[in-house]
């Protein structure tokens, strides 16, 4: 009961989680975010691997996690990943990645499935700030929904987070872990004023792959 | 053990009675907010009905690309009339995540402050009788809020593109001054286009409204308190009091337009 009570308490808290499957991905042209789903798999944003997109039998993605432990630097876990799924950013803006070590990383989440959640609820980013400050978490809240961007295909929801370059394909989370969306858009850069792909929207286009329902 | 029990049920009640009073304080801002469409510029305007009539309350200096003068000589005379272009009201409905429609109206102005000189306030009235019966609840003097408390921003970031945004942030300071005009000032995340918009405490209350920004987390706001004491000198008490009565529209007309 004492622990029934504690995590009520501690609702407005992140599940640990949201940093655990945290990962930074690095392509030999860009740099960006990512989260580990079950059995290994790193969702992220397309943009962020395009330049590996022709060649998708290649493993040439970097995708390393940084630990930590009280506060210290203990170890990189990094393994190598391929394109297995992709959806170009005028369509859903989205890639799953197969990690050559499936094991990289102990932790993984699952994509939120409930109902819409209110404006105001509680969300946290992590995600490589400025492709130079991997694993960095920020706290924000849902600031609307179905935003249609400039150039980009899916609909958006506006989240009020601080986001930067290397933020992209990067987990929104919310407070008991689950993936409220993937950061994708930093509409003007470097503010809080940032855009997700929504899980329902994910769930969406996962329906009409082979990974149907595996990560919900 | 009875103790803890209670504890918890208690707690779990309170947490599911604050989610609903969040759930209907969150809907009643969204359905309260417009964006205001103003010749090239665009901002952000609440909703105050009165009567058959619904006004938009929102920063001069969104609508005052609108304002034009007119020379006329009126009993040999000359004098300069100001007049103001229709404005375009937009309001936009949201659904299960997902926008659904929207409905545009034409107002007029009919109480003009400039944003240099005067109050930086705009009130238009939406042409159609009837629009809405929707209004934003303002805040009294013993409900608000101190130096650090939660507040709320409704306002269209960027424009029409970001209608209803709905970001947070803290009372920052009171009594910011800009010559004569005090200001509050927040940190709740803002955007060109937010102008004009409320800024509401925690439980929906309206404290003033967004007017000026130096950065996303660095806004201003004209504070209810100053607004009232426009409304007062400009003899619309109606607006901010529901129990004041309404002129005709013919006496709204026929009183100036500018302070």
């Amino acid at each position: 009961m004492l622990t029934i009570l504690a995590l009520l308490m501690l609702s407005a808290i992140p599940s640990p989680k949201a940093i655990d499957c945290s990962v930074n991905i690095m392509t030999p042209g860009h740099s960006g975010s990512g989260v580990v789903m079950k059995g290994g798999y790193v969702l992220t944003s397309a943009h962020v691997v395009d330049d590996c997109v022709e060649d998708k039998s290649k493993y040439d993605i970097v995708v390393w996690q940084d630990v930590y432990k009280k506060g210290k630097y203990i170890r990189r876990n990094i393994t190598l990943c391929r394109i297995v799924q992709y959806s170009h950013l005028r369509l859903y803006d989205l890639a799953l990645l197969e990690p050559l070590d499936v094991d990289f990383v102990k932790s993984s989440t699952k994509l939120y499935v409930g109902e819409v959640p209110e404006l105001g609820t509680d969300v946290w980013h992590v995600g490589n700030y400025k492709s130079r400050y991997p694993g960095s978490l920020a706290q924000g809240i849902l600031s609307q929904y179905d935003r249609k961007l400039p150039d980009t295909g899916p609909r958006h929801d506006q989240i009020q987070i601080l986001s930067f370059s290397g933020s992209s394909g990067g987990g929104v989370f919310y407070a008991d872990g689950t993936v409220a969306g993937i950061l994708c858009h930093n509409y003007v850069p470097n503010t809080n004023l940032s855009f997700m792909v929504p899980s329902r929207i994910i769930i969406e286009w996962l329906s009409t792959t082979k990974y149907k329902g595996q990560f919900e | 053990m009875k103790t803890l029990t209670f504890l918890i049920v208690s707690l779990v009640a309170s947490v599911s009675f604050a989610n609903d009073a969040d759930h209907k304080v969150t809907n009643a801002l969204q359905e309260t907010a417009v964006t205001i469409k103003a010749g090239g510029a665009e901002g952000s305007g609440v909703l105050i009905s009165r009567g058959d009539r619904t006004y938009v309350l929102t920063a001069g200096h969104v609508v005052e690309g609108c304002r034009k003068t007119r020379k006329v000589i009126k009993d040999g005379i000359e004098k300069t009339l100001v007049e103001f272009d229709d404005i375009t009201v937009i309001k936009v409905f949201v659904e299960d995540g997902r926008t659904v429609g929207k409905q545009e109206m034409t107002a007029e102005v009919i109480k003009y402050s400039d944003a240099d000189n005067g109050h930086d306030v705009g009130l238009l009235m939406i042409r159609k009788k009837n629009f809405s019966t929707l209004s934003v609840n303002f805040c009294e003097a013993n409900e608000f809020p101190a130096l650090g408390d939660m507040l709320i921003h409704v306002g269209s970031m960027l424009g029409q593109s970001g209608s209803n945004s709905y970001t947070q942030g803290v009372l920052s300071q009171l009594g910011r001054m800009i010559g004569k005009m005090e200001y509050l000032q927040t940190s709740c995340t803002a955007f060109p286009g937010s102008s004009g918009c409320g800024i509401y405490t925690k439980s929906g209350k309206y404290v003033g409204m967004l007017v000026r920004g130096a950065g996303e987390t660095f806004n201003l706001v004209t504070p209810i308190q100053r607004l009232k004491v426009w409304s007062e000198k400009a003899k619309m008490e109606w607006l901010f009091d529901a129990s004041k009565p309404v002129p005709s529209e013919k006496e709204l007309r026929a009183a100036p337009i500018e302070d």
